[in-house]
């Protein structure tokens, strides 16, 4: 169902290096073939995803398929580059899930507002962790197709 | 002392002497009465102040020299407003301008001292008119309320200290729990990843290190949890609204459902009341105290829960100015289980309060202290009975508004 066979990109957006590193661990745990992006903070993301910066050499590229979002994030923290990415009539497109501590209910409220296609609280086990990957692995890229 | 007299003088002349031809009864009556008037006024624990229409002083009682912490001379023939600061003046003068208008009333008044110290009085005034009806003066009755005031003020300071210093507790009861979830989640995830990559390599001892670490970062979780379930119950209240409680008591039963299976428990109930409240929060506290009951059951005994309400009528509360009256119901959830030593009934309520080691009965302990917690935001008590080896009876007390 893969228009390209090319990998697709999950971006992964989250200041914790541990929780990167076991989000890396859970995704080849999970066998999942994607290639996994890393920025650290809301102002990586944006440039990331507008491609400038360091990260201008992206120009051309693949957007990613699925962004994992983390909300508290130092400089620009998640909520805000979530409001910036659904103002954009391109990037608007490509779905987010938000991946974090937080069970207010207001971010949830919110979050959905604006726009993601998921709410995630970080799993407590790496097994659970794991195991919700592969869901999302299953789910957005062999299930559901995608923008890009 | 010559002020005094020139103050008592009237006596001396006009109707006074001319009575004095009636004979000496009356003038012995007369005598005793001023004798036994004069006692009064000296021995008042309020003091008292006769001003003329002119506004100046003629007469001070002894207790009111002491207040002022002046000699009578200090005052007699002085104007009133000499002893007020600007302020004070304006509410003085307001107050006699209603006294020449024949009104009077009591009112509060700032006298000041030598040092310029002020202390707080309440004046009851009344106005003195002559026999031909024209305004003569006033005199009023001067109490000190400065203890009283400095007490209230000191009242108040606690407790806006008081609400600040819990609203920080609470701030910090959330806040900390919410990042105490953070690294207590890595320690879980990576001892868990340890266990899953080297646990080959590490030997039996080794394992069973690493599995206690691990149960405790779980103890934590839970702990974590529930000091956040404890401080949601005001940081995340919802406003009050009404609330049938026979509804939240099915919610609760059909949640109990497992446990009452598997205890083979029985619950009775009596029809419950409407109240105003927050019906999550009301959800809570019945789920755990029927979630208790169930629990701390005895061996071989069908465990049996009786929810019982009554009503009472007017309570009269006397807070502040307005003593309302309203009905309050009271719950009362009894069962047949374990019990405990009444001496603890108190303690129970507390954080992380538990009887029981915690391999007997599971829970930290936090049950109970989210109850008296909700129950004290819907304004309500909570206390606890018990006969150790029959049973327990939780009382619920909820006004119902």
């Amino acid at each position: 169902m893969n228009k390209q066979r090319k990998p697709i990109i999950i971006l992964y957006a989250d200041d914790d290096p541990e929780d990167r590193m076991l989000v890396k661990d859970a995704l080849e745990e999970s066998r999942l073939a994607n290639e996994l992006h890393f920025v650290e903070d809301g102002e990586e993301l944006m440039d990331y995803l507008h491609r400038r910066g360091k990260y201008s050499e992206l120009k051309n590229t693949l957007y990613p398929g699925l962004i994992l979002l983390d909300l508290n994030m130092p400089k620009k923290d998640g909520r805000e580059a979530l409001e910036e990415i659904k103002e954009d009539p391109i990037l608007r497109r490509i779905p987010i899930v938000v991946l974090t501590t937080s069970k207010a209910e207001e971010d949830i409220y919110r979050s959905y507002d604006l726009g993601v296609s998921g709410f995630i609280v970080k799993p407590v086990t790496f097994e659970s962790l794991t195991e919700a990957i592969k869901i999302l692995g299953k789910y957005w890229f062999e299930i559901v197709e995608l923008p890009f | 002392m010559n002020n005094i007299e020139s103050f008592n003088q009237p006596r001396a002349n006009s109707e006074w002497s001319s009575s004095k031809n009636d004979g000496d009864d009356l003038e012995e009556n007369l005598w005793e009465s001023e004798q036994l008037y004069n006692m009064l006024v000296e021995t008042m624990t309020d003091g008292l102040i006769v001003r003329d229409k002119d506004g100046s002083i003629v007469f001070v009682n002894e207790r009111l020299c002491q207040m002022w912490g002046r000699p009578k001379e200090e005052l007699i023939g002085h104007f009133m407003t000499d002893f007020l600061n600007e302020e004070n003046r304006d509410v003085f003068e307001a107050q006699i301008a209603k006294r020449q208008q024949g009104i009077y009333e009591p009112y509060e008044i700032k006298w000041m001292l030598k040092d310029g110290q002020l202390i707080t009085t309440i004046m009851s005034p009344k106005t003195i008119f002559g026999s031909d009806g024209n305004f003569k003066g006033s005199f009023a009755v001067v109490t000190d309320i400065t203890a009283r005031k400095e007490a209230e003020e000191a009242l108040k300071k606690q407790a806006i200290e008081l609400a600040r210093s819990n609203s920080e507790l609470e701030q910090f009861a959330y806040v900390s729990s919410h990042d105490l979830q953070e690294p207590l989640r890595k320690i879980q995830a990576f001892g868990e990843r340890l266990r899953a990559i080297c646990g080959d390599s590490i030997n039996d001892q080794g394992r069973d290190y690493l599995a206690r670490m691990q149960n405790a970062a779980k103890r934590m979780q839970v702990l974590i949890n529930d000091l956040l379930t404890f401080s949601r119950v005001t940081t995340m209240a919802k406003p009050f609204k009404l609330v049938d409680l026979n509804q939240v008591l099915q919610a609760v039963l059909l949640n109990l459902e497992l446990l009452i299976e598997q205890t083979k428990g029985r619950i009775e109930f009596d029809e419950l009341p409407t109240i105003t409240g927050d019906a999550t929060q009301m959800r809570q506290l019945l789920q755990n105290l029927i979630g208790n009951a169930l629990k701390f059951r005895r061996k071989d005994v069908t465990p049996v829960v009786k929810i019982q309400a009554q009503i009472f009528k007017s309570v009269k509360k006397k807070t502040s100015e307005n003593s309302s009256t309203s009905n309050v119901c009271q719950i009362t959830i009894a069962d047949n289980g374990i019990g405990f030593d009444e001496k603890y009934a108190d303690r129970i309520f507390g954080v992380f309060q538990r009887l029981h080691a915690r391999d007997v009965y599971e829970g930290t302990g936090i049950g109970l202290a989210i109850c008296r917690k909700i129950v004290e935001r819907h304004h309500g008590d909570i206390a606890a009975k018990s006969i150790p080896g029959k049973g327990s009876t939780f009382i619920v007390t909820l006004p119902i508004k």
